[in-house]
């Protein structure tokens, strides 16, 4: 086991680090931005460096000030947690280059699951569904062609993607070619790369992940699938559960083994997560792989009973995953509220200043993880994530009763939360029936159809 | 003393300073200042210094703005497009030229908090007289961040007004 360890993140996922190594006896090692000075990630471990500025690119992101941090500190590892340099390959080349053990995937992972076409590529030479696309765009004719086997509607979307530019949806052939050409247009004007490739598209597809353990001598399982279908406009995740409810048990057995086989196509070590789309007749779609830990893993932990960031530090450090997948069986059900510090009905805009009074939950079945406390403040350079809530209980129904209890327990003063709005989401009948998907809290909680 | 002259001697001594640098970092040669405690005009040095309801002091800190409207040219109005989020400022990529037209749906700049970029539109039809706020500066709630002429634009001269301040040397360039 390693002797320390260098924790380069902030917030809920360096505290929540810096806890899995004081359960194993490492000691931790803290890096914050000026803008960070009194955060409680700093507080909890045993030494800490200021690496720089408040502006991430100049702190959190910045590689040389954290290396040299980690030599000073004489650490053995360095936890990247997620977002910031999670999924940089060159900074777990960097790392291992130094002497330090990432805590992650093998670099050419990371590569190779990082770029969506290869990803892709991968994904369907290991027999793993993926969604039907197109390839670059060379010329009208090509894309009537493949829109009509694959059928409408589909997605025009940039190659060099990201943030909605450069997307368009087609519902028919009539209008493919000013689809194609707004998109192309968008994607140049966005990125300087105005090639386009169409998708089916997948009508009110829900978002349902899979966690995968892997060591390093080729031990892979998975442990288990998330629905995190509840997600602002712009598919960003805001409440998960464990298990995906509604999924008819070989949908899930045939979703799981993909992600195993995908894992092990990758040549995959570490936690990571595949993420997929289901649509209602049980087919599901390769979407992505997130190479690293994620925001939602602990309703996996407290379903799974398994401690994830404890085994990517012990895999880390060279331990066989000592977990059989036949151990792996879910208990209970569990859900996840993110409290972010946005204001839902102005398109959750950001909330940034200093809290108030914070007053956070507990009692039964009730997990709380946060940086947060009474007087803290939330700098405007970093996200919006407050705390995460975990409710687990014997089944769904009772996981939402819990959840509800909890949020009414939630105080947070000074900034506006999303507390409002998971209120919301937990009493409409349409998640109590399960009947979410990826464009659902829009559509019926954001936006209701007028009654 | 009333509170009513007790609340302007505290915005004089709180505020005025700021008010001053940031003035100064202006092309304008004339600001007037109305709030709830009572008005303030500033002249550029060069000038005539004048004081209507309180002596303006030296600045005395780096500028911050806030809620200031510029005197306009008689006959004109000047509205400010103040954050409505707290976070950093940026500039749009695409300045704007001094006494430029600009549309309500012109993005002037960004606030970026806690990950997300929210666009600051001019809101208003006008010509853009000033910008306020520096790139990456933190910025809170209704902080002043740009000036726009609202007056007539068609009544206005091809010209836009003369970038340097007058004649006097110590004032700044326009920051645009």
């Amino acid at each position: 086991m390693f002797n320390k360890v260098l924790i380069a993140n902030r917030g809920e996922i360096a505290l929540r680090i810096v806890r899995a190594c004081k359960e194993l006896g490492v000691k931790t090692v803290a890096i914050f931005s000026e803008a960070d000075r009194n955060s409680l990630h700093v507080r909890m471990a045993d030494e800490s460096y200021c690496v720089g500025p408040p502006q991430s690119a100049r702190s959190y992101l910045n590689i040389p000030n954290i290396i040299s941090a980690a030599e000073v500190a004489g650490v053995d590892a360095i936890h990247p947690g997620y977002g910031f340099l999670s999924e940089r390959e060159t900074f777990a080349e960097i790392c291992a280059s130094h002497g330090f053990k990432f805590i992650g995937p093998p670099g050419p992972a990371i590569a190779l699951m990082g770029d969506k076409a290869s990803a892709k590529k991968r994904m369907e030479e290991a027999g793993v569904p993926v969604i039907p696309g197109s390839g670059i765009v060379e010329s009208l004719e090509d894309a009537k062609a493949f829109c009509r086997t694959v059928g409408y509607p589909v997605l025009i979307k940039a190659t060099a993607g990201g943030g909605g530019k450069g997307m368009r949806i087609v519902g028919r052939e009539a209008d493919l070619a000013a689809g194609l050409e707004t998109a192309s247009g968008e994607a140049q004007a966005a990125f300087g790369d105005g090639r386009v490739y169409v998708e089916k598209l997948l009508v009110h597809p829900r978002h349902i992940e899979v966690q995968v353990l892997a060591d390093e001598f080729g031990h892979t399982i998975h442990v288990g699938e998330r629905d995190c279908s509840v997600q602002k406009p712009g598919h960003q995740k805001l409440l998960e559960e464990a298990p995906a409810p509604r999924l008819p048990t070989e949908v899930r057995e045939k979703l799981c083994w993909a992600a195993v086989r995908a894992t092990r196509a990758a040549e995959y070590s570490n936690a990571g997560t595949l993420e997929f789309l289901v649509t209602d007749d049980g087919n599901f779609y390769f979407m992505e792989m997130n190479t690293r830990i994620q925001v939602e893993h602990p309703v996996t932990e407290v379903v799974y009973g398994i401690d994830l960031v404890r085994w990517q530090i012990r895999i880390a450090a060279g331990e066989r995953l000592t977990v059989r997948q036949e151990d792996i069986k879910p208990r209970g059900h569990a859900i996840e509220c993110r409290i972010n510090a946005e204001d839902a009905d102005k398109g959750f805009a950001p909330a940034a200043g200093k809290l108030g009074s914070v007053l956070l939950p507990g009692g039964p079945g009730i997990r709380v993880d946060t940086h947060i406390f009474s007087g803290a403040e939330v700098p405007p350079y970093y996200d919006s994530l407050l705390a995460k809530i975990i409710a687990y209980d014997r089944n769904r129904a009772s996981a939402i009763a819990r959840m509800r209890r909890a949020l009414s327990e939630t105080e947070i003063k000074g900034v506006m939360t999303t507390v409002p709005i998971h209120e919301r989401i937990l009493d409409s009948p349409s998640f109590a029936g399960a009947n979410t998907h990826v464009t659902w809290l829009r559509e019926e909680v954001l936006q209701p159809p007028a009654a | 003393m009333d509170s009513a002259s007790a609340d302007l001697m505290q915005f004089v001594q709180n505020r005025l300073p700021e008010l001053c640098e940031a003035f100064a970092q202006t092309p304008l040669m004339q600001l007037r200042v109305t709030t709830a405690e009572g008005s303030v005009t500033l002249e550029k040095a060069g000038a005539r210094a004048s004081s209507l309801d309180a002596e303006a002091s030296e600045p005395r800190r780096s500028p911050r703005s806030h809620d200031y409207l510029p005197d306009a040219e008689p006959g004109r109005a000047y509205t400010t497009v103040a954050a409505d989020v707290v976070g950093i400022f940026h500039s749009a990529p695409d300045a704007l030229e001094l006494g430029a037209k600009v549309t309500p749906d012109r993005v002037l700049g960004y606030i970026e908090a806690l990950k997300v970029r929210t666009p600051v539109k001019a809101g208003v039809e006008g010509r853009f007289v000033a910008q306020v706020a520096e790139d990456g500066q933190p910025v809170d709630f209704g902080e002043t961040l740009f000036v726009i002429d609202t007056g007539p634009v068609e009544a206005l001269p091809d010209e836009p007004p003369p970038s340097d301040a007058g004649t006097d040397e110590g004032a700044e360039p326009p920051r645009i």
